[in-house]
This record gives structure tokens, C-alpha cells and sequence, in this order.
């Protein structure tokens, strides 16, 4: 028997989320693709490159959207693996625990990096042009 | 029947693509990360990316990418259309050919300069 952690309609949510927020994904990552590895090139990208996207506030908002989706989508992905192989209680709780954590400091290490990036200043000392 | 057939095919190598991006995801917000301590470490971490092995898991990232967006919608037409759970095989093998169809010509141009 396996022991149930998640009650009432949150697999309905966590099934409907994952169809809205994947269609969502396979728009944004498609386009992250094709600009990045296809237009640019991962030969051609460099600091300055991903420094002059993000001093545009739409690409900000692109990443930071993206990211915020990829990490949910892919948590919650990994949660249900998770859940398909440990059935102990104990371990179910421990992985959860450890994914959670990795979670929310990917989360947090992300969403700053993002946030706090200015290119003004790198403008001004002649990094970025 | 559904063992062994394609349904359980789509559901084993959309489990395997999503848990091989979730990998690569980890990496790749840690890898962006250095962005906020300036160009010098930046630039040597994204130097790693550009060596042979990274070119070719460029290409596996592309294909497990693409098969789990389109198998994806696969799922997505199959919960939504009436009569999706009827097609789901033939659904199967229009996420095979889109994929081949897109997945052949793009991994051409990402190698074309190293095997070329």
C-alpha cells in the first residue's frame, strides 16, 4: 500500500497546472531555443550578450516567467517521479524534504540573479555596449 | 493492450526527457547564476559548453526538449478532445514524425561546424 501525503483535489490542480503551464513551456522554451542556440549560437554567447537581453525589462520578464514555470513544472515533474518509485513513508517524506530544498534554493538563486542584474553600471565601465 | 505498446513507449521516454531537462535545469540556473559575479567567471563557465561532449548534449537537450513539448501536447489533446483517448496511437506517430521532421535538420545545423 502506498502512503498517500498529497490529499484532496491537489492532483487535480497538479494535473490541470501541468497542462496549462507545459503548453505555456513549449511556446517559451521553443523560442529560448531557437533565439539562443539557432540565431545566437552557443559558440557566439557570452556575458555581454545575455548582459544587453536583460537590459531590456521584456526579456527580464520572459526569463523570470520562464523560469518561474520551468522550476514548478519540473518540481512537480519530479515529485510525481518521486512518488512512483519510494513507497515507504519515511523516504517519501526524506525525498520530498531534499527536493524541496533544492527547489526552493534554485528558486531563490534564480529569481535573484535575474532581479538584481543592472546593466546600466556595466554600461558605464565599457563591458557592455 | 497497452505494456510494451506505444502508449507506454510515449509515457517511458516522456518520463525519461522530462527527468534528463529537470537535470539539466538544475545545472543550467546554477550556470546562469554567475551572470551576478561578473564577466570573467561567466565567460570561463560558458567556455565549458562549447567543448565537443557539451556540443553533443546541446543536441540531446534539443531532442528530449522537443519529443517532451510535442509528446506533451500529445497528452494535452488526449485529456482534452473528445475523441483523443480513441487516437492516441495515431497521435503517437505524428509526435514521431514532427520530431524527426524538425529534430534532423536542427541537430545538422547545431554539429554542422564540428563534423564538418
Amino acid at each position: 500500500m502506498s502512503v498517500r501525503i498529497f490529499r484532496g483535489s491537489f492532483e487535480l490542480y497538479s494535473w490541470l497546472f501541468m497542462r496549462i503551464s507545459g503548453i505555456a513551456l513549449a511556446a517559451l522554451v521553443v523560442i529560448h531555443l531557437i533565439y539562443l542556440h539557432f540565431f545566437i549560437g552557443v559558440e557566439q554567447i557570452n556575458f555581454s550578450v545575455v548582459a544587453s537581453r536583460w537590459a531590456s525589462p521584456g526579456w527580464k520578464i520572459f526569463d523570470l516567467v520562464m523560469l518561474l514555470l520551468a522550476l514548478s513544472h519540473g518540481g512537480n515533474g519530479a515529485r510525481i517521479v518521486l512518488e512512483d518509485y519510494i513507497r515507504r513513508r519515511v523516504w517519501r517524506i526524506a525525498a520530498f524534504a531534499v527536493l524541496g530544498i533544492i527547489w526552493a534554493a534554485l528558486l531563490i538563486v534564480g529569481t535573484h540573479v535575474v532581479l538584481t542584474f543592472d546593466p546600466s553600471s556595466l554600461q558605464e565601465a565599457g563591458i557592455v555596449s | 493492450m497497452y505494456r510494451g505498446r506505444e502508449g507506454m513507449l510515449a509515457w517511458a521516454a516522456h518520463r525519461a526527457a522530462g527527468v534528463g531537462i529537470v537535470l539539466f535545469l538544475v545545472a543550467h540556473v546554477i550556470d546562469i547564476s554567475l551572470m551576478g559575479f561578473g564577466p570573467k567567471s561567466f565567460n570561463a563557465m560558458l567556455h565549458l559548453y562549447t567543448n565537443p561532449i557539451a556540443r553533443l548534449g546541446e543536441v540531446v537537450l534539443l531532442a528530449a526538449v522537443l519529443f517532451h513539448a510535442l509528446n506533451g501536447i500529445r497528452i494535452g489533446i488526449i485529456d482534452f478532445s473528445p475523441c483523443g483517448v480513441r487516437i492516441h496511437r495515431a497521435l503517437f506517430y505524428a509526435v514521431v514524425v514532427v520530431f524527426l521532421a524538425v529534430f534532423l535538420p536542427a541537430a545538422y545545423v547545431l554539429l554542422r561546424d564540428i563534423i564538418l
